[in-house]
């Protein structure tokens, strides 16, 4: 793939690795004890397009080289509410077939082995929303794995990126688990019935 | 609720309780707009032609803005009908069902949607941009489909003149009408806490909220309707090209309008329906003289 790729540009990427308060963090992640999350930041700003722009080749690279890290036996990719694929291939057949106004990425990808999630990709639509930075008006995709794989998936995420030619404008250190917001804070002060539920025993 | 009935009053353009900004606006933001059809049918951006030449087009058409001094927060973060182009859309301050939001919430203060996909966006957003150095600005953006359906030339991540003067007006008659309810209920709270004839009190309160209330509704729709007729006016000051800003002032001058509208009589309103409520409750229980309660206790 070259710079350009089908996008026709190479968009900038912002590395975060760990948690945010905004985060929101899938529950099917944390059941599946992947507690290390990467976000690949997919800037939408573009000097090329005059409306948000959605880097899909890129984002199937991503995905692609993501999937490459681990030993896995099935993919899923919920592509919206209603279409689901089991491969990445017909998902990316789907999207290239696709008028690019009506490019999105998936909802989430979750990659499995032995019916484990090894993987999961959970994307977040900031674009729609606004958000702070640096994940304002991105689409991004958040990686979420065991600890022991992170390392390995920041490099390969990071290979794919020189690959594409893309550069990484900043890689951002978040908190190692999910930072509670302050509304949560808030509440856990809170004596009585608004205070925070038990701690589960597990 | 106002919201709803807009959203179900999207088909037919005049209905009972209604207002329609349309035929007002119509003439003027012709041209403020640009008026380019959903299939670029655009007219001739520089001539202002008279509506009678061009009676076809209806650029925009606000519906059922049912705010007032203290419905300014409900017409906010609730839905307005917007038509654009011969396309449905809705304008809110808040993000609705099927758009990916945070449990944070969003930073955005305007959102414009087609009504069949809340995904085909435009909005007014502030937080920081790369172009700014993380400098928090507000500024516009734009999803692919609502350009292409709208066939509005806009320009993505934008920092205006323009969308810095929307937010900011946004921002403060948003928070404007939060503190004049709060300062109204506690200064009527205060007021009968310290009034010698509280029950006297707590009926000119009531009556001078109803008043206030229902003063601001009204204003509020007629504000709402010289608000876009005012900015359809202003739009054809400036260059007639379709700007960002221009697909917002029409919609946002209703609001704001309706809000300024809405507060004026809203305080007109309270203070006539305090006084009023005070000359019936007087009128009505009329107290005693001292010397008809000592006739009275003298012969019980």
């Amino acid at each position: 793939m070259d710079r350009a790729g089908r996008d026709g540009i190479a968009p900038r990427v912002t590395l975060v690795r760990g948690y945010h308060p905004l985060t929101p963090v899938p529950e099917a992640a944390l059941q599946a004890s992947l507690t290390a999350r990467l976000a690949v930041v997919l800037d939408t700003a573009s000097p090329d397009h005059d409306t948000l722009h959605f880097p899909a080749e890129v984002f199937l690279s991503l995905l692609a080289a993501a999937t490459d890290t681990v030993t896995h036996d099935a993919v899923e990719v919920q592509a919206d509410a209603e279409n689901r694929y089991d491969n990445l291939d017909p998902f990316a057949a789907h999207l290239r077939a696709a008028a690019e106004d009506e490019r999105l990425p998936p909802l989430r990808v979750l990659i499995l082995h032995r019916r484990q999630l090894v993987i999961m990709e959970e994307t977040e639509f900031w674009a729609f929303c606004g958000g702070p930075a640096p994940y304002g008006d991105s689409f991004t995709a958040s990686f979420y794995t065991e600890p022991a794989t992170a390392e390995r998936l920041e490099q390969a995420i990071a290979a794919a990126c020189a690959r594409l030619r893309i550069s990484i404008d900043a890689r951002i250190q978040g908190a190692d688990r999910p930072v509670p917001t302050w509304r949560r804070r808030l509440a856990g002060i809170l004596p009585g019935r608004l205070g925070p539920s038990r701690p589960r025993s597990d | 609720m106002s919201t709803d009935k807009g959203i179900d009053n999207m088909a037919g353009c005049r209905k009972p309780g209604v207002v329609d900004v349309c035929d007002e606006v119509q003439a003027e933001s012709a041209t403020a707009l640009g008026t380019h059809g959903a299939a670029g049918t655009a007219s001739t951006p520089n001539s202002i032609q008279s509506p009678v030449e061009k009676p076809v087009e209806k650029p925009v058409e606000i519906r059922d803005l049912g705010a007032g001094w203290a419905g300014w927060e409900v017409s906010l973060r609730g839905k307005t009908a917007v038509r654009l182009s011969g396309q449905d859309f809705f304008i809110t301050g808040r993000p609705q069902p099927g758009m990916w939001v945070p449990k944070e919430g969003s930073t955005t203060a305007l959102f414009i949607y087609k009504a069949s996909n809340p995904k085909r966006v435009f909005r007014l957003d502030y937080h920081g941009l790369k172009s700014t150095a993380g400098r928090p600005v507000w500024h516009y953006n734009v999803t692919k489909g609502f350009a292409h359906i709208d066939g509005l030339k806009t320009t993505d991540h934008a920092v205006t003149a323009g969308s810095q003067a929307t937010g900011r007006a946004l921002t403060v008659f948003r928070w404007g009408g939060r503190a004049l309810f709060v300062v109204g209920v506690g200064m009527s709270v205060y007021d009968v806490w310290h009034a010698e004839r509280r029950a006297r009190e707590v009926v000119r309160q009531v009556g001078g909220w109803t008043a206030g209330i229902a003063a601001g509704r009204y204003c509020a729709r007629v504000g709402a309707s010289g608000g876009a007729w005012l900015m359809g006016v202003l739009g054809q000051a400036g260059p007639q090209a379709a700007a960002p800003e221009e697909l917002v002032t029409v919609p946002v001058g209703a609001l704001v309008g309706g809000a300024a509208g809405g507060v004026g009589c809203g305080v007109v309103g309270m203070f006539v329906g305090t006084e009023v409520s005070e000359s019936l409750y007087d009128w009505i229980f009329t107290p005693l003289e001292k010397e008809e309660w000592i006739v009275l206790g003298e012969t019980e």
